[in-house]
Formats: C-alpha cells, sequence, structure tokens
C-alpha cells in the first residue's frame, strides 16, 4: 500500500532526501563489467587521462542515485514504471571513500487522463565537501490518490 | 580508438547483443538497484510492471559495458579515413547525455540488440585537445520494439599538431 501519491508532490518544493556512500572497491567492481575505462579501474592508469584520477563511471552514479531515490520516497510512492531522463550532466568526477546526498525538487507537476499524474523532478548531487557532481532532471509517472 | 577528425556524421558501432538471463538480471539488481521488482519474482507480481523485468540501468549498464568492449576493437564502420596512427588517441569521459527512456521493459530471456550513430561533432573552443561527439544509441528486443533510447556523447582527443 504506497504513502505517497501524485497528489502529494509540490511544486517548488525542494529538499534533501538522503545520502549514500561511493566506495572504491564498488567503483571498480561495476567499472569491470559495465564501463571498463581506464580512469574507472586502476589509480596508475587514470593517472594519463583527461581526469587523471579514479573515479566513478557515469552509469554507476545514476544506479547510486536510483538507489537513493528508491530508499527515501520512490518505494513508498505508487510510481508507475522508470522515469524518463531529460537530461544528466555529470559535471565533476566522483572519488573513492566519498558519499553522495541528494537534493530533489520539484518543478512542475501534470495531470494525465488515465488516473496518473506526471511530476518534473531535477535531483542534484553534492559530495561530502558541499560541491555538485551531478545534476539530473526527469520526469516521473505517478498514481493519483484519487483513482484508487 | 580514433581521432576526433576521422569521426564522421552517421558512423556507427554494432555494439553488439545480449540475451538478458533471470540469474544476472537480478544480481545486477541486487547490487544497483535493489528494488524488490528487480529481485523478487513474487514482489514482482504486484510492482509496476506485473512481472520481473531487468532494471533499466542494468539495460544502460549492458549497452555501456558492450560498446567500451566493441569500440576498442576499431568497429566504427563507415568511417572513410582511419590515421593509421588511431590507435594513440585517449578517449575522455563524457560530459552527460540527454533523453534516455525506456519505453518497453526487458524481460527473463528477451535478446535486445544495441546500436550507436554518431550524429553531431563539436569542436572545444575551451579545450582545444579535444572534440565531443555525440551518438544516438538504441536497444531494441527481438520483436522490434524498442527497450533503449538515449542521446549520448564523450570527449575524444584531437589530432596533436
Amino acid at each position: 500500500m504506497a504513502k505517497f501519491y501524485w497528489e502529494d508532490f509540490e511544486v517548488g518544493k525542494k529538499e534533501v532526501i538522503g545520502s549514500i556512500a561511493v566506495g572504491r572497491d564498488q567503483i571498480v567492481g561495476f567499472a569491470e563489467n559495465y564501463d571498463p575505462q581506464p580512469f574507472h579501474l586502476d589509480e596508475e592508469l587514470a593517472k594519463d587521462t583527461f581526469l587523471g584520477r579514479l573515479c566513478a563511471s557515469g552509469w554507476h552514479v545514476v544506479t547510486l542515485f536510483s538507489q537513493l531515490i528508491y530508499e527515501s520516497y520512490e518505494k513508498d510512492t505508487a510510481i508507475l514504471g522508470a522515469p524518463i531522463i531529460e537530461e544528466c550532466r555529470w559535471m565533476k568526477p566522483v572519488f573513492p571513500d566519498d558519499s553522495l546526498t541528494c537534493e530533489r525538487e520539484c518543478l512542475e507537476t501534470k495531470s494525465n487522463d488515465d488516473g496518473s499524474g506526471s511530476c518534473h523532478f531535477r535531483w542534484k548531487l553534492f559530495d561530502k565537501a558541499g560541491e555538485q557532481k551531478t545534476e539530473i532532471t526527469g520526469w516521473s509517472k505517478i498514481k493519483k490518490r484519487a483513482s484508487k | 580508438m580514433t581521432w576526433f577528425e576521422d569521426m564522421k556524421i552517421g558512423a556507427q558501432i554494432k555494439v553488439g547483443a545480449v540475451v538478458f538471463q533471470e540469474e544476472e538480471m537480478i544480481a545486477f539488481a541486487k547490487l544497483y538497484d535493489p528494488r524488490d521488482y528487480f529481485i523478487d519474482k513474487h514482489a514482482a507480481i504486484a510492482g509496476p510492471y506485473g512481472k520481473l523485468v531487468a532494471s533499466p540501468w542494468y539495460v544502460t549498464a549492458s549497452w555501456m559495458g558492450l560498446m567500451v568492449k566493441n569500440r576498442d576493437k576499431h568497429l566504427y564502420e563507415s568511417l572513410s579515413h582511419q590515421s593509421p596512427d588511431g590507435d594513440q588517441a585517449r578517449i575522455g569521459p563524457s560530459p552527460g547525455f540527454v533523453d534516455l527512456s525506456w519505453k518497453n521493459p526487458v524481460e527473463i530471456g528477451d535478446e535486445i540488440t544495441y546500436s550507436l550513430e554518431v550524429f553531431k561533432l563539436i569542436e572545444l573552443k575551451s579545450r582545444p585537445q579535444w572534440g565531443i561527439c555525440r551518438n544516438l544509441s538504441i536497444g531494441t528486443n527481438q520483436h522490434g520494439k524498442e527497450v533503449l533510447r538515449f542521446f549520448g556523447q564523450v570527449l575524444m582527443e584531437r589530432k596533436p599538431k
């Protein structure tokens, strides 16, 4: 039984929704299978690359984002399927042994004809020092409470 | 790899195809996207898809893993020219992507074929050693239905002067 429905999301509301840790072993483990580029695999190999240091694959960062939003509110929300990601900007690299904190802002909501509504969100990910690393905007489709 | 200058609009990578197996779908989800409807068949019945499906990020990560592997094999097609020293060209990170959607879920046993096509090449005034290559990436299942679509981009090294 969901707690949150489309009507519960307020336009203009900005809130910090949670944090997740980023470990070195996780970074390398993900990269070995899904993004085997030198700057995601090994500190030595990373030195001669554009980024110069070992950092997380952007695709790993988005899975951390997905985990964060699920734990903080999506698991209690009547979400319908996957979001549509309008834009993802990998602004700065995410280094090992850091953490990512997510701030969510609701930009817009839209009623649909099928018993659902859509919410336009901007999610920002910041590291431990408060520097923004990633920005994602997208649309989530959520059931209306009124359609129950 | 390939120098930025040797890239051409319309160049393609045959990224490859993969059959999505239940065990691997669940293993990825447990590590990287632990939603109950990606991990447990019974929980998935009550979930948004009505059955166990692959995490959309697994559908995307599978594309990425295959693409990096095949890119290194010089599988760009439709390039009119490839410099002999192209293997010295470095690839940089991606600044991001736009318009990512997963129109249809990927179910156990689906075979997904991925493709990538270059659609824009951008010189960078701020970083003259690098250019940006923008690509359209698509994944389709065995029924021809689209499961993945997005516009990605990557930094590519320019030929040294």
